[in-house]
């Protein structure tokens, strides 16, 4: 008897969950075409595609969801997913978090969904421009034929810089495999043990309005078909407009068993909309800091935004009207005629939002929108 | 715009002084603002000017969401709460306060103080409280409780804190929290070091007796406590 070793049937566009610049947030939609092909089944899916992902942090919780689909007729394929997590207070550079994730998964090749629910903890350490983890996850997996748990162990370091991050990690899984025989999981024959390592190496270069994702992975698994097998995901993007982008992705993924998702060949062709640019997505990631002085001139208002290349103020000294400020060494300023008391401003670094400085609080301007409250001695 | 600039030169500071006449020219003039809007920052203006309220910031209320293209219906209103809160920064530090006293202590309101801050702090001291205010409205926008935040700027009057020194608390507070600091920890923190940059002496003391445990401030009649259903 021929006994096949399969999940669910998904690997669907997890190439275009990537290409998002450092450190962006907000809700991103991609639409597009695809073409993905489930090697276990044979069979293949083409056709329009779309993907919708929110991500926030709000103090300490942070969340994201996303869900996704290809279709064509008589085919379909699709996920979705809700995740969040609490991390702890900074000290020292160590920080922990805790994740709680919700996903499923479903296509039109198998009856039923996939549910799986995962938790993990992990301990980071964040220097300024690198860092490292250590995570253990466990997961409950409810398939159709059987509930499979899951666990494992995950470590890995990363560099960043002003326009790019690499990860290097390494991850141990142990969890349950079905058994199927014949195509399209045909019949159910029970489950087995699945262990294996994981090296996966992540580059993401970015430029002003441009970027490009890579991961490449190989995996060491005794009981597959082959005991090394590697995988690789490409995603580039080009930003036609302020929030839009032209995607292009391919993709080569191994079975996700603990979510659920089958092994896919994927290419796809899309618009993604409400990604700001990389440059944007930098500007916000700036903390600008104002500071007043005395000069023999009168007031300068100085503005300290390192990587900046533009900065710009407004507020009520200025009858709410943009000025520009001059860059002077490593801050921006000019001379206002700033009288004592309070006063609201907001800041816009790189043409981007306005938004208020990290050192003034921000109030509601009673407009819809928030300013930032200098007080001036 | 030269011309709304021209005509705010002039009427600058005296606006207050200025004929109910000339303050709603004023506003029509230099707003150019839709005909109900119109109606109501002039009507704001005029009840203001009555009450000894400045009425520059009114002015620049109604011109920041014109210029920001607020919907007529959003500036009015901004316009009114505007007023009610410099009118209750007014009663509260008293009748001879200063445009920036006034200006602070509206936003200490709007940033969650009431007028038992405000009153406090008067009391605090005998020079100006637009730096207090100031600094008041920046802890309470930062999160620090409005109590906490009194009785911390109280104690640094106490010990000759200069308004550069009170101010700089607000701003080191607010950089902290953006930096993922719990507000009250932080103000702790940043309050020792003014407190050091203040030199010997006794130390702060936070416990200052400034309410009563009703949390009315001391030396007012207590409140008196109300049914809950």
């Amino acid at each position: 008897m021929h006994v096949t070793v399969r999940r669910s049937a998904l690997g669907l566009l997890l190439a275009l969950a990537m290409g998002r610049p450092l450190g962006a947030q907000g809700t991103v939609v991609d639409a597009g075409v695809s073409v993905v092909r489930f090697p276990d089944d044979s069979s293949t899916i083409a056709g329009p595609s779309i993907r919708l992902a929110a991500t926030g942090v709000r103090g300490k919780f942070f969340g994201a969801a996303s869900a996704g689909a290809v279709a064509t007729f008589g085919a379909t394929s699709g996920f979705a997913s809700l995740l969040g997590g609490m991390a702890s207070r900074a000290i020292g550079g160590w920080s922990t978090d805790v994740t709680a994730e919700l996903s499923t998964v479903a296509g039109s090749s198998r009856a039923g969904g996939v549910g799986t629910a995962l938790f993990s903890a992990r301990a980071l350490w964040n220097g300024l421009a690198s860092g490292w983890w250590l995570r253990a996850n466990g997961s409950s997996s409810a398939r159709v034929d059987a509930v499979l748990p899951g666990g494992g162990l995950d470590a890995g370091a990363f560099w960043g810089w002003p326009n790019g991050r690499l990860s290097l990690s390494v991850t141990q899984e142990w969890t349950r495999a079905q058994l199927f025989t014949g195509r399209f999981r045909a019949g159910f024959a029970g489950t087995t043990p699945v262990r294996y390592t994981e090296a996966e190496l992540t580059l993401h270069v970015e430029g002003d309005r441009t970027s490009l994702d890579i991961s490449s992975s190989a995996r060491r698994d005794v009981d597959a078909a082959r005991t090394i097998e590697p995988a690789i995901t490409a995603t580039a993007a080009f930003w036609a407009g302020e929030t839009r982008a032209v995607v292009l992705s391919m993709a080569h993924q191994l079975p996700d068993w603990v979510h659920g998702a089958d092994a896919a060949d994927a290419v796809s062709v899309g618009l993604r909309l409400r990604q700001p640019t990389p440059l944007t997505t930098r500007s916000m990631r700036l903390i600008p800091v104002v500071l007043v002085s005395d000069s023999d001139s009168g007031r300068v208002l100085r503005v300290r935004a390192s990587g900046a290349a533009t900065v710009e103020v407004m507020g009520d000294f200025t009858e709410w009207e943009a000025i520009a400020l001059t860059r002077s060494g490593a801050v921006f300023e000019r001379a206002i005629p700033l009288g004592s008391g309070s006063h609201r401003l907001v800041v816009r670094i790189n043409g981007g939002a306005w938004r208020p400085a990290a050192n003034t609080p921000a109030v509601d301007d009673d407009f819809g929108g928030r300013a930032g409250l200098l007080v001036v001695p | 715009m030269r011309g709304v600039a021209a005509i705010l030169v002039l009427v600058g500071c005296s606006v207050t002084a200025l004929s109910a006449q000339q303050v709603a020219f004023a506003a029509s003039v230099s707003l150019e603002l839709d005909s109900a809007t119109q109606a109501v920052v002039t009507r704001e203006l005029l009840r203001a000017r009555e009450r000894g309220i400045p009425v520059e910031p009114l002015l620049a209320k109604a011109r920041e969401g014109r210029l920001k293209r607020a919907p007529g219906e959003r500036i009015r209103f901004a316009v009114v709460a505007l007023a009610a809160r410099l009118d209750s920064a007014r009663g509260a530090l008293g009748p001879s306060s200063t445009l920036s006293e006034l200006v602070g202590g509206a936003d200490a309101i709007a940033a969650g103080a009431d007028l038992a801050a405000l009153r406090a702090l008067r009391a605090a001291t005998t020079g100006s409280v637009a730096a207090p205010v100031g600094t008041l409205a920046q802890l309470c926008a930062s999160g620090v409780a409005p109590r906490r935040a009194v009785e911390m700027i109280i104690a640094l009057l106490k010990r000759n804190a200069t308004p550069a020194q009170l101010i700089s608390l607000g701003n080191q507070v607010e950089t902290d929290v953006a930096s993922g600091l719990l507000p009250e920890e932080s103000a702790s923190v940043r309050l020792r070091g003014v407190e050091a940059s203040l030199g010997s002496g006794d130390k702060v003391q936070l416990a200052s007796p400034v309410f009563n445990n009703d949390g009315s401030l001391r030396g007012t009649t207590p409140r008196k406590p109300t049914r809950r259903p």
